[in-house]
């Protein structure tokens, strides 16, 4: 390839000419150091010097809904957008000279990878987060998900790997989350509990984030491939007909069809509840002229301290969908379906 | 409404026409929500809502050509793909303006509202009409004047206030004083007669949403229910080797990756509606002439009633249709190998 000369400012109007509304850059090898093994990006490409990282804003319409599978439904098809616009924003980069891969949501490597990558809410996967941390667009919030200054956790994340050395930014100085101590409210809603709520008390944020990746998928992947696979098994370990029948016609049949077919991205994009709620982000304020969102947490998020930890009193969501989510008593935990970070 | 929001709606209807929207029409949220009886209103998705917008994108009329039902169906899922794409360029320039913009999803159908009758959260076909864009026509699809039924719809609602544009002054459909969709549709999902006094096909326009089911979405879900109780139940001795190695099982993995044959599968009604300035280039089709030949449909007076004569389509796709026990029987040991 014949090299072209470019820079971030003409990869910043690339990526704006393609709806993606912020770009920053970080290097392959911080990013290795940041990362578990498993997801490290040396691991698909070891020709890879730099890592372009891109956000796209997520709509405040889509946080203002109450109707929970409307905003399932088009934040799968915003992730597709996203996952698209990567390869549009690569093809740039080739077309200028170099080599580069997009890394893409959807690439679920089940060897290496599963779908606790992209929890929460499909925001993106683990390692285009961590890399947005590294390239200054954002910090990591309590639940793992990427917080901007712009949008707080409501927007979509993805990487273009590069073998053009681009000059890295700089992380941001500051967290932008105020953590389970000030704040606590999307642990407060979560229908899953998958966010801590509590900590040893002056706990820095850095010790407590986390997130219960298995837990957290059942309700933003309730039809996804753990439910698919759950499903099929228990369905197979009928003995009577009539049982096996029963399952095969039930809503679940009905829903992973849909999901499958209709939904694809969709199937892991179910559950927006932390991100609704969370005060980081200039579009906060117009989110919260909705009445559905003033109704989350109507009490504000109660915290109980003693015995020198802090604990975030769970309220769950308004609405749960779907209520409650397929669960398959006594099946074995799914083997694949494991934290991996 | 003042100056500057009817320069809004103007600047939001060249900017989707731009974007490839090949009509759009605007009513009030509200308006709308008071004369809906189910759930299917603007305040289910979010309240607070003023206007809604509705829009058009026209199926390719070559691939209405085509004899190839499947490829018809390839080009009505990149169709509405292209509704898709055109809700969010629509919220896109709402909330670039400040405002909210939430697209009401195009093809889902939502079991939250309604376990047993699954549907989507707004009836595009009533948005439209209500917004002018169209009239739901004697088989409920939408018409326009530009493409009659064959246009595929996305809905946007919003907080900004727009004026609403004036509803149809006049029926676009004849009922069956034309017919030609009764008399073509391979399920019979389409009413056959009404009563002679009628004064307008809105007195009696319906689908049969079931029956339409088995054509339009005859490799859908509810043909995998009905073959797996066939199977689960041992209803016919099978041979597994048959049952995985059968064309439909072919055919419903390709509707399970590219939505072909899992809805909007049937085009039958479409082929033969007379409104829409497209029709004329399509009926020069040769193939197009045959689905109902000069003279086979005709509106007869049954006593009080006006009825057609049900014809079906042309008996070249007779077996498209209505797939439902196929794949057991595709499976089943006294069938012939394929």
């Amino acid at each position: 390839m014949s090299a072209t000369v470019l820079d971030k400012a003409w990869l910043r109007a690339r990526a704006r000419a393609h709806n993606l509304h912020a770009l920053g850059v970080t290097t392959v090898e911080q990013l290795d150091a940041a990362l578990p093994p498993p997801l490290r990006p040396s691991t698909l490409s070891s020709t890879m010097r730099s890592v372009v990282v891109v956000v796209r804003g997520g709509y405040r319409g889509l946080a203002w809904a109450r109707h929970v599978p409307t905003k399932h439904f088009w934040a799968g098809r915003i992730l597709k957008e996203v996952d698209d616009a990567l390869g549009d924003l690569a093809a740039d980069l080739e077309r200028a000279g170099h080599a580069a891969l997009p890394v893409l949501a959807m690439a679920l490597d089940y060897a290496a990878r599963n779908p606790t990558d992209l929890t929460p809410l499909g925001q993106g996967t683990y390692l285009a987060r961590v890399a947005a941390v590294l390239a200054g667009l954002g910090t990591l919030g309590l639940n793992e998900m990427l917080l901007t200054p712009q949008w707080g956790p409501r927007c979509f994340v993805g990487a273009v790997l590069t073998e053009l050395e681009l000059e890295p930014d700089a992380p941001l100085a500051t967290e932008l989350c105020p953590g389970l101590e000030a704040c606590g409210r999307c642990a407060a809603i979560c229908p899953e509990q998958a966010i801590p709520l509590r900590q040893p008390a002056g706990a820095s944020l850095a010790e407590v984030r986390h997130l219960d990746c298995v837990a957290c998928a059942r309700a933003t992947q309730p039809y996804g491939p753990a439910t698919m696979a759950r499903h099929l098994t228990a369905a197979l370990d009928r003995d009577s007909p009539d049982e096996r029948w029963r399952l095969a016609k039930d809503l679940t049949t009905g829903e992973l069809w849909q999901q499958v077919t209709m939904h694809k991205e969709g199937a892991f994009t179910a559950c927006q509840e932390c991100a609704q709620v969370c005060p980081v982000g200039a579009d906060y304020a117009a989110i919260q002229r909705s009445p559905h969102r003033q109704a989350d947490l109507p009490d504000g998020v109660q915290h109980r301290r003693g015995d020198g930890w802090v604990e975030v009193q769970w309220v769950g969501p308004q609405w749960r969908w779907p209520s409650p989510a397929p669960e398959r008593e006594g099946l074995p935990p799914l083997t694949w379906m494991q934290p991996q970070r | 409404m003042g100056e500057t929001t009817r320069a809004l709606k103007d600047e939001l209807k060249a900017y989707a026409r731009a974007q490839g929207a090949d009509m759009i029409s605007v009513g009030s949220a509200e308006a709308f929500d008071a004369q809906v009886p189910n759930l299917q209103k603007t305040s289910t998705t979010a309240a607070g809502m003023k206007s809604l917008i509705v829009f058009g994108r026209h199926m390719l009329t070559g691939a209405l050509t085509t004899t190839d039902v499947e490829l018809q169906g390839v080009n009505s899922h990149m169709c509405m793909d292209e509704i898709d794409r055109l809700s969010l360029a629509i919220c896109d320039w709402l909330e670039a303006r400040g405002y909210v913009g939430i697209a009401s999803p195009p093809e889902a159908a939502f079991l939250d509202l309604d376990p047993v009758k699954p549907m989507g959260t707004l009836d595009f076909k009533w948005v439209a009409e209500f917004c002018g864009m169209g009239q739901a026509g004697l088989e409920l699809n939408l018409l326009t004047p530009e493409y009659g039924p064959r246009q595929y719809m996305g809905v946007v609602m919003t907080d900004l206030e727009l004026e609403p544009d004036p509803k149809l002054s006049r029926d676009l459909c004849p009922g069956l004083k034309c017919g030609r969709c009764a008399v073509t549709c391979p399920t019979q999902a389409i009413p056959q007669e009404a009563p002679a006094s009628a004064r307008s096909v809105r007195d009696y326009r319906y689908l049969n949403k079931r029956q339409c089911s088995l054509g339009a979405q005859r490799i859908g879900i509810r043909a995998l229910h009905l073959n797996l109780e066939d199977i689960i139940f041992q209803r016919a001795p099978i041979d597994p080797e048959r049952l995985i190695d059968c064309r439909y099982m072919r055919e419903w993995w390709q509707s399970n990756n590219f939505k072909v044959g899992s809805f909007a599968a049937c085009f039958e009604c479409w082929y033969v509606c007379p409104p829409g300035k497209d029709f004329k280039q399509l009926i020069q089709v040769p193939y197009r002439k045959q689905d109902i030949p000069v003279g086979a449909a005709a509106t007869i007076r049954r006593g009080d009633k006006i009825a057609i004569v049900h014809r079906g389509p042309n008996p070249e796709r007779a077996d498209a249709y209505n797939r439902d026990k196929e794949f057991v029987k595709a499976g089943t040991v006294t069938q012939d190998k394929e």
